[in-house]
């Protein structure tokens, strides 16, 4: 089974589509290496190809993880004037948990997908209004089946039965930000998780992959679609300011 | 690119969408202005279709732009030169896109190529196709922005869900003080407030383009900068220069 090239960029999805184009997987790694020169993907290949960062040490977000340093993480995803306003979602031991409320509609939560039982990414989200209303409830669902022991299976059938029967919506036009230098998340072809850079992701339900183009995109561009179908969205990589204070260059696990 | 480029790319992105957003001070009724009306209309026009073809699809990668439609303005309005097959629609919009109370609204020589994903075609080209048809029906601003008041509530598609454009290119002349400016995406959002996006904040990536935001028209476009132009380039890490 090949992953999408959205893939390594959408944790919270354990499966996907089968049959995907094969040489996205090959892009996935030009795009990173070559727009954004900061790629830290586990291959040998992106490896080879990009100025490395000092490695750092990735651990996985879990209910166990202190509340105080899940809300400094979930923040982290967006520049700070969005995430200090935001409401604040952390893992508990039945899901996600509301940890503050927010002013500005958007919410921050650290995603999470699993293969069969076993954890291989968390990475911090802050939707907007939008995305809070509608696509984020399918990740509160997530979590509060995977804590009454659901099988991932189970899950990605009850999350489908609910843009059927309507207890979840599509979102209209806006994004999420994914701009912590803490994404981690979990690559199918090389079987391992590693850091992918800052990004935005917008929303484009039942979009197809011709919409953004990246069907033939240059190496070295950005957007794509992943996710095609409710929960479709339009990665874009971002240029991030170092400087800002919602950076987690210094959070500490 | 090192992340010394990317600070340097940014904050002179905001220093640009500075210049870009400064024309909001009623100069455009200065007499001083240097395009205070509508110059004849061969300037506007580009003599070479082909050039315009050619400028047009600069805005996205060839891979993208090759196969998309292509519209050229012409006396009475824009018509396709080009009919594309994957459903993307590439333009060279002229200075009445901007801001109407931008000095530069009547600028000839403003030229500004940008590529239409499919759900924008639908949904934002509409506004640019009316405008124009507006502009070159010489009608003044304050009917233009009537018309397209009227517009909004009769025919104007709601704003779509990944709706964006691509204005990559480095050939395109954005406005006197930016010229080809930074390549950059472009996202649409119903009419909203910016700065609950944190759009142009400190550590934000995500920048509002002064366009629409409600003046009249109903959307809000917020532009995230890329670090490479159409043609592959790399983008400069120092626009003062253009």
């Amino acid at each position: 089974m090949r992953k999408k090239i959205g893939e390594i960029l959408r944790p919270g999805r354990f499966d996907c589509e089968k049959g995907t184009n094969m040489k996205l997987t090959g892009l996935m790694k030009t795009t990173f290496a070559g727009v954004l020169a900061i790629g830290v993907l586990s291959s040998n290949t992106a490896a080879q190809d990009t100025p490395q960062e000092p490695k750092k040490e990735m651990h996985l977000v879990t209910a166990s993880t202190p509340r105080e340093q899940q809300i400094e993480l979930a923040l982290s995803a967006a520049p700070t004037e969005v995430s200090s306003k935001a409401t604040v979602y952390i893992l508990g031991a039945k899901g996600y948990e509301k940890a503050r409320e927010g002013t500005n509609g958007f919410s921050c939560l650290i995603e999470r997908s699993f293969g069969g039982r076993t954890q291989n990414s968390s990475a911090p989200a802050c939707f907007d209004a939008e995305g809070s209303r509608t696509l984020m409830l399918t990740y509160l669902r997530r979590e509060e089946l995977r804590a009454q022991g659901k099988s991932e299976a189970e899950i990605k059938d009850d999350i489908a039965k609910g843009f059927q029967d309507g207890r979840f919506k599509v979102p209209g036009p806006g994004f999420l930000y994914m701009m912590s230098n803490e994404n981690y998340v979990y690559d199918s072809e090389s079987k391992e998780s590693g850091f992918v850079p800052p990004h935005l992701m917008f929303y484009a339900p039942y979009k197809t992959a011709k919409d953004p183009g990246y069907e033939s995109i240059s190496p070295t561009m950005v957007p794509y679609l992943t996710y095609p179908g409710p929960e479709g969205l339009i990665v874009v990589a971002a240029q991030k300011p170092s400087q800002d204070s919602s950076s987690s260059d210094s959070h500490k696990h | 690119m090192n992340w010394k480029m990317v600070r340097t790319v940014t904050f002179r992105t905001f220093a640009l969408v500075a210049v870009l957003c400064a024309p909001r001070s009623g100069r455009a009724a200065d007499a001083k202005t240097p395009y205070p009306s509508m110059a004849p209309l061969d300037e506007y026009l580009m003599a070479d279709r082909n050039a315009e073809i050619a400028l047009a699809r600069s805005a996205a990668p060839p891979s993208i732009s090759d196969a998309a439609t292509v519209m050229v303005l012409a006396r009475h309005g824009y018509e396709t030169a080009v009919q594309g097959k994957n459903g993307f629609v590439c333009v060279v919009e002229r200075a009445w896109m901007g801001p109407f109370d931008s000095p530069e609204f009547w600028n000839p020589k403003n030229r500004g190529p940008l590529c239409f994903n499919p759900p924008a075609a639908r949904s934002i080209l509409p506004l640019t196709l009316k405008r124009t048809d507006m502009v070159l029906a010489g009608l003044s601003k304050a009917q233009i922005i009537d018309g397209l008041k009227a517009f909004q509530n009769n025919g104007l598609p709601p704003v779509e869900a990944g709706g964006m454009s691509y204005m990559m290119s480095r050939q395109g002349r954005l406005n006197d003080s930016a010229g080809h400016w930074v390549p950059h995406l472009m996202f649409y959002l119903p009419l909203t407030d910016a700065m609950t996006w944190g759009a142009g904040v400190a550590g934000s990536p995500v920048l509002l383009n002064p366009q629409f935001s409600g003046a009249p028209e109903p959307v809000t476009e917020f532009m995230i900068p890329v670090s490479q132009w159409s043609d592959g380039t790399p983008a400069p890490t120092d626009m003062d220069g253009h």
